[in-house]
């Protein structure tokens, strides 16, 4: 008796698995982004944009298109593209030996791919913030003055030194640092190190911030101190935000983008894809049945 | 439909408590529609035994909601599920809400079953407490039966009888208002039927409830308040 139950079980296991996958299939060949990809009054726009790593395509022509002053979650299963297409949005892909990014990616209407274009003063206006919190081995002033003084944007110490309380305020991070600015930036906890990578990213007023798991590497207290900050920051910048935390994306993003295997599945209101997404796919994942 | 797969999640044992709310709010279903049925009958046959044991079981009743209820809370703070596990949850919670106050209602009619079996059989306004105790009571069961198998069309079609009791309700009333009006002697009874009649109107506007529910959990959509054209749209 047991055994035929475990058989029978074992056998629509296998079948919900297989329609699962020609689900994935059909995605693919006939892949449609459903929701709203594209909007008005876009600060970035990303048309037919395919990623490759050497003859690997990454990314399957995705349109998208991330508004202003707005925070932006990209989530999807590991392996899914999402941060290679986050990392094409400030060409970080450049540095990556046989990335090859293709399509139309622009900020505020002009090619950030054009030949014109200054990768470091992009790099500028779109500041990124990564996974694991990477001071350079400076003093916490340092850290915040190392944009500024490459970019040239103050001409006095007093005028830096205003940049540099301006952004650890900004981050939040100005009280618990005030009274140790020349203490080595790596002395600090994991929060308040990412916290200064933050100061450190907006120091040069950037217009986008890309963040690549944020707060993957920290602890409940200060996962909520960069969830606040994401909050005030979009007053002022667009974010665009790749995490792994499904609550993390309902909690700090008005839109929602989910990736899988390198196609745009969906892209909505955040509100709709946690409440009732259109895809199933979507559903799927943010619900915890495959991924 | 895909997601309405419940039992598909990495997470066996989230499978099994999503499956266990589920159960149990029909579970519940399936006592507050008998108790509805017992206080009924209780009151057709002046049976004050029966209403007495419609008046026990409440406590029952109150306990399933309260265990459902925490049961759904925790799993809200240990899945946080998201679309439809997150509907799933929120539609059994106010399920089981308004099933608590149907329970309330029949719990009314078995005492007005007592006040009236006191008072001797009166045989004007039953035939009207047996027709629409008969439609609300089956559009529990279809209510029920509806967010069991996650059937829109079912639920919607029970919507639409609700419109059929309210109907039926205030023609009762009109009829019963006459009745009092050429016998002021019989004020007091019928005013027992009145509020009996009342209690099972409540109780089919809250099986209403449960149709909506099914129809949010369904398609993610919130039709309460709005009228059945749209909803049907």
């Amino acid at each position: 008796m047991t055994s035929i139950a475990t058989e029978q079980a074992g056998e629509m296991l296998i079948s919900k698995t297989e329609r699962t996958e020609s689900q994935v299939v059909r995605d693919i060949e006939h892949g449609e982004t459903v929701g709203e990809p594209l909007m008005e009054d876009a600060k970035m726009s990303v048309r037919n944009t395919d990623v490759f790593y050497g003859d690997k395509q990454a990314i399957f022509g995705v349109d998208l298109d991330i508004g202003k002053n707005q925070v932006i979650a990209m989530i999807g299963p590991s392996g899914c593209g999402k941060s290679t297409f986050l990392r094409c949005l400030n060409r970080m892909n450049d540095t990556v030996e046989g990335c090859r990014v293709s399509g139309e990616l622009t900020l505020d209407g002009s090619d950030i791919y054009s030949k014109k274009m200054d990768v470091v003063a992009l790099r500028a206006r779109i500041g990124m913030v990564f996974q694991k919190p990477n001071p350079f081995p400076k003093s916490i002033y340092d850290n915040v003055a190392y944009g500024p003084r490459l970019h040239g944007l103050a001409s006095r110490r007093g005028e830096l030194d205003e940049i540099v309380e301006n952004s650890l305020r900004r981050a939040s991070l100005w009280d618990e640092v005030k009274d140790r600015l020349h203490s080595p930036g790596t002395g600090l906890s994991g929060g308040q190190q990412q916290r200064l990578c933050i100061a450190r990213a907006i120091a040069v007023s950037p217009e986008v911030i890309l963040m690549d798991e944020p707060c993957s590497a920290l602890d409940p207290i200060a996962t909520a101190r960069i969830e606040e900050l994401i909050a005030e920051l979009r007053e002022n910048y667009t974010i665009a935000i790749v995490t792994h935390s499904m609550q993390q994306a309902a909690r700090v993003s008005q839109r929602t983008a989910y990736f899988h295997l390198g196609h745009l599945v969906e892209v909505n209101d955040t509100e709709k894809v946690f409440t009732s997404p259109e895809h199933e796919l979507t559903e799927a994942y943010i619900t915890g049945r495959f991924g | 439909m895909a997601s309405m797969q419940f039992d598909q999640h990495i997470s066996q044992e989230f499978n099994d408590e999503l499956e266990q709310v589920k159960t149990r709010m029909l579970e519940m279903g399936g006592s507050v529609l008998q108790q509805l049925q017992d206080s009924v009958r209780a009151l057709e046959h002046a049976d004050s035994s029966l209403a007495d044991k419609v008046l026990e079981e409440e406590a029952e009743i109150d306990k399933m909601e309260m265990e459902i209820d925490e049961a759904c809370t925790l799993l809200i703070a240990r899945r946080q599920p998201a679309a439809s596990d997150l509907r799933m949850v929120m539609a059994v919670s106010k399920a089981v809400c308004d099933l608590e106050r149907i329970g309330d209602e029949a719990h009314r009619v078995a005492k007005m079953a007592i006040n009236l079996s006191e008072e001797g059989t009166a045989p004007r306004g039953y035939v009207e407490i047996r027709h629409i105790a008969n439609s609300v009571c089956a559009m529990l069961n279809k209510s029920l039966d509806a967010f069991a198998r996650y059937d829109v069309d079912a639920a919607l079609d029970t919507l639409a009888e609700d419109r059929q009791v309210d109907m039926d309700y205030k023609s009762a009333l009109r009829e019963l208002v006459t009745y009092m009006m050429e016998d002021p002697r019989s004020i007091t009874r019928v005013m027992n039927i009145m509020w009996t009649l009342r209690a099972l109107e409540r109780a089919g506007d809250h099986s209403k409830n449960i149709c909506e529910q099914v129809v949010y959990l369904v398609k993610g959509k919130d039709i309460r308040h709005g009228n059945l054209d749209e909803a049907q749209a």
